[in-house]
């Protein structure tokens, strides 16, 4: 899974957003840049947990729009811009789900599963594999939440700190336990041989 | 929860080819602010608490500048049965029923409920202080007594309504409470019964007996009005 973060940014590049955000605030016309910057990894944030492109399309447009009217609101806490557009993203996101316009979907590679097949301490075999997939469909959204950011989108605790407004600490704890629940699921409800 | 295993990834061009920020501009142009959130809708907001709390003054102290023309009587307020009314002897108020009273004829008795009586003085005081100054002179009178406090032994003795000078009162209405009945009488001619005096003071239970609707002859032999009486037999 590509995931374009622009979370770790140096200090010259986040007063250069800063600039930029200056300028959107007092002229919309100018967020173009910014809207450049982060659309691909926006889009992909929201099509990562739903199956209908166009859908994911909207959803990100819409994202933008909210970001466009409330950009006077935003300040600059240290942390980067993308936060701002993700804590957005998920918000509309949820709020599509609940409209029932969009399903929710776990979206996952081989690489992932076998990521998480090391970390649950498993072999990799077909048969793990599809038990794995069949776990994570029981793992309650909060948890999925935090295996697909840290594990599928390859976060740092940081920035699922950012997304999830968490501490990073807390982001790291819950992670864990998310694991371990799964570990559990996988452990318990493996189907006879 | 629906699950994709190895869905085929969207290149970054197909995503590129989907930026369009000209779109994004134009439905912020469309969008409309929220009506709380214009600066027009907290200056609307605030002239118009400006205005209602500029109203709500002003109608205090009109009714603070009336209340200090009549002494004691307070606009609009209830009659209440057991308190007597002070009067200002420099003006003529009289009872005005909200419903009004049907015209009795002599011993006609009109029962009317005398706590929903409500008095209006205002514009009675206006028209009973012109007819004050027009006709000063012919102020009616009992037992030589115009206004206010008349003892019951003068009252008992008073024979008739009469006026300053000559003029013969031709009719007149007498108003009273028998117990908490408000009772108007219309008596022609200028006399006071005897029986009527009788029952005045057995039921009057210190409230006012007024004497309205006087009707005299004047000098070019026309009807004209007096102005009412107000009496507290003591």
């Amino acid at each position: 899974m590509r995931v374009h973060s622009n979370f770790h940014q140096t200090n010259q590049l986040l007063q250069d957003e800063l600039d930029l955000i200056k300028k959107a605030q007092n002229n919309p016309e100018q967020f173009g840049p910014l809207y450049k910057k982060y659309h691909e990894q926006i889009f992909r944030y929201i099509y990562q947990r739903m199956d209908d492109v166009e859908l994911a399309h909207d959803i990100t447009a819409q994202v933008f729009i909210k970001a466009l009217l409330n950009i006077n609101k935003y300040e600059y806490r240290g942390v980067p811009f993308s936060s701002w557009l993700y804590r957005i993203a998920k918000s509309e996101l949820y709020q599509s789900f609940r409209d029932k316009k969009a399903e929710r979907t776990i979206n996952i590679d081989t690489v992932n599963v076998v990521a998480i097949i090391d970390e649950i301490e498993s072999d990799e075999t077909e048969e793990n594999k599809k038990h794995l997939l069949h776990s994570l469909s029981l793992l309650k959204e909060k948890d999925v939440q935090l295996i697909e950011l840290r594990f599928f989108e390859k976060r740092s605790f940081k920035e699922m700190g950012e997304i999830l407004e968490l501490t990073e600490n807390n982001a790291k704890v819950k992670t864990f336990r998310a694991l371990e629940k799964l570990k559990t699921l996988f452990l318990t409800k493996k189907p006879a041989l | 929860m629906k699950l994709n295993y190895n869905r085929p990834e969207l290149s970054s061009s197909e995503i590129e080819k989907r930026q369009d920020f000209n779109t994004i501009l134009n439905q912020i142009k469309t969008v409309k602010p929220y009506l709380f959130k214009k600066i027009l809708f907290y200056g609307a907001m605030g002239l118009s608490s400006i205005a209602g709390i500029f109203i709500l003054n002003s109608t205090t102290l009109k009714t603070s500048t009336k209340k200090t023309y009549g002494t004691k009587i307070t606009l609009n307020k209830t009659i209440s049965s057991n308190k007597p009314l002070l009067i200002n002897k420099d003006v003529n108020p009289t009872i005005s029923a909200n419903k009004p009273l049907k015209s009795v004829i002599n011993s006609t008795i009109e029962k009317v409920n005398f706590q929903e009586q409500k008095v209006d003085f205002t514009p009675e005081i206006k028209t009973d202080t012109k007819q004050i100054h027009q006709s000063k002179s012919l102020l009616p009178k009992i037992s030589g007594v115009e206004y206010g406090s008349i003892s019951s032994d003068q009252f008992l003795n008073a024979k008739k309504v009469e006026t300053s000078n000559s003029s013969k009162i031709v009719s007149y209405s007498i108003n009273y409470f028998k117990i908490s009945n408000f009772i108007e009488k219309e008596i022609i001619g200028d006399e006071l019964p005897d029986e009527l005096k009788n029952e005045i003071l057995t039921y009057h239970n210190q409230l006012p007996v007024s004497i309205t609707n006087i009707k005299y002859i004047d000098t070019n032999n026309q009807v004209n009005s007096l102005p009412s009486i107000r009496l507290f037999i003591k």
